[in-house]
């Protein structure tokens, strides 16, 4: 099931809107930040939470804060809270890794990412709403990540940053933007399908006595 | 002027993108520019001379925009990235690529007709719910600027 996980309720847009031209669009959920959990139509709606903190401390009340269920993103800082932040338990994915300075998300954010199955959020809206130096530093940024990603394994997920259901990109537009930084057609399948097993992942059995 | 043979002609692809919202009905003129834009801001002069886009058509709440053979990805990249047409905000989703505009004319299927279910004045601004299908609502003001989309919704049951 491919997700959008990135959307905002509180646009110019409801979330059913929202959810209506996001399955029109070939998705089969999307992640609503601020936004209630429901099924319209045959798209899901999944509560999302953005934990957007400038000290670890904050951020990890604030990820503990969050329900179950939703879908915990937290905005990737300076590196010494980058490092913290991907080991944070309830954490499903890095954000905002555009907008971080160059190795900020270093090898030790990704290998702890890696081993706690936290993703790095690839959000589309800098490459379509950003041009010249913005757009440019964010497609450096992505295939920095993806070099890690090589390296290390965590995994990806893909999400449009829509506000408005006019920022919603298909998945063949997604798999269009995601070539410009080397990630092939493969990687984006993974990166939109990915959130099933970040919300539930799999665990080791344990036997309760 | 004698035309090329058939042989020597450049090979076309053509991209059928639906325009959102449904009420805009973009200037052909518009749209390539706003086309070319995005297209010379992700791939500079170079890639914009490779992938020789043009909007062939603009019917039925759909676009024809042709490119290169071969540049088809490029071309649904930078479409993807135009979010505005003459200051109007909206979107473009690819649907198909055909090697001929028939082709794509017969799987073009048109947006349903909207039907206004009210209407508020407010001062100058007019303000028109519309309905567009079964379940979407787009609320479109007209004000001294023109007719925008401000707020997309979903019908109300009792409205239903």
């Amino acid at each position: 099931m491919r997700t959008d996980v990135r959307t905002y309720a509180g646009g110019d847009t409801t979330v059913e809107r929202m959810a209506l031209e996001a399955g029109a669009l070939g998705y089969g959920a999307i992640v609503s930040v601020g936004g209630p959990p429901m099924t319209c139509g045959s798209v899901r709606v999944i509560p999302g939470v953005y934990v957007a903190a400038e000290k670890q401390n904050q951020a990890l009340a604030a990820v503990r804060r969050a329900a179950e269920g939703t879908f915990v993103t937290v905005r990737l800082g300076e590196q010494g809270f980058n490092r913290a932040a991907a080991g944070f338990a309830g954490v499903h994915a890095l954000s905002g890794v555009y907008r971080c300075r160059r190795n900020s998300f270093d090898h030790v954010a990704a290998r702890t990412a890696a081993d706690r199955g936290v993703a790095v959020e690839l959000v589309l809206a800098p490459l379509v709403r950003e041009r010249g130096g913005l757009r440019q530093a964010a497609l450096r940024r992505y295939a920095d990540v993806l070099v890690l990603q090589a390296r290390y394994g965590f995994p990806l997920v893909l999400g449009s940053g829509a506000r408005s259901c006019l920022d919603l990109r298909a998945p063949r537009a997604a798999h269009a933007l995601c070539r410009l930084f080397g990630l092939d057609a493969d990687g984006v399948e993974a990166a939109l399908t990915g959130v099933e097993a970040l919300m539930s992942p799999a665990l080791l059995v344990r036997v309760v006595e | 002027m004698k035309p090329r043979p058939p042989t020597l002609r450049a090979n076309r692809r053509y991209l059928l993108v639906r325009i959102a919202p449904v009420s805009l009905v973009p200037d052909g003129k518009a749209l390539y520019l706003a086309i070319a834009e995005a297209v010379s801001a992700l791939y500079g002069d170079v890639g914009a001379a490779v992938i020789d886009q043009a909007v062939v058509a603009v019917e039925r709440g759909h676009a024809i925009v042709r490119c290169r053979r071969g540049e088809e990805e490029r071309l649904i990249g930078a479409v993807a990235t135009v979010s505005a047409v003459d200051g109007t905000a909206c979107a473009f989703h690819p649907r198909a690529v055909s090697g001929t505009i028939l082709s794509l004319r017969d799987r073009l299927v048109p947006p349903p007709e909207s039907v206004q279910l009210d209407e508020t004045t407010e001062g100058e601004i007019v303000r028109q719910r519309r309905r567009i299908g079964a379940a979407r609502v787009d609320v479109i003001e007209h004000d001294y600027k023109g007719e925008r989309v401000v707020y997309f919704e979903t019908i109300h049951p009792e409205e239903r």
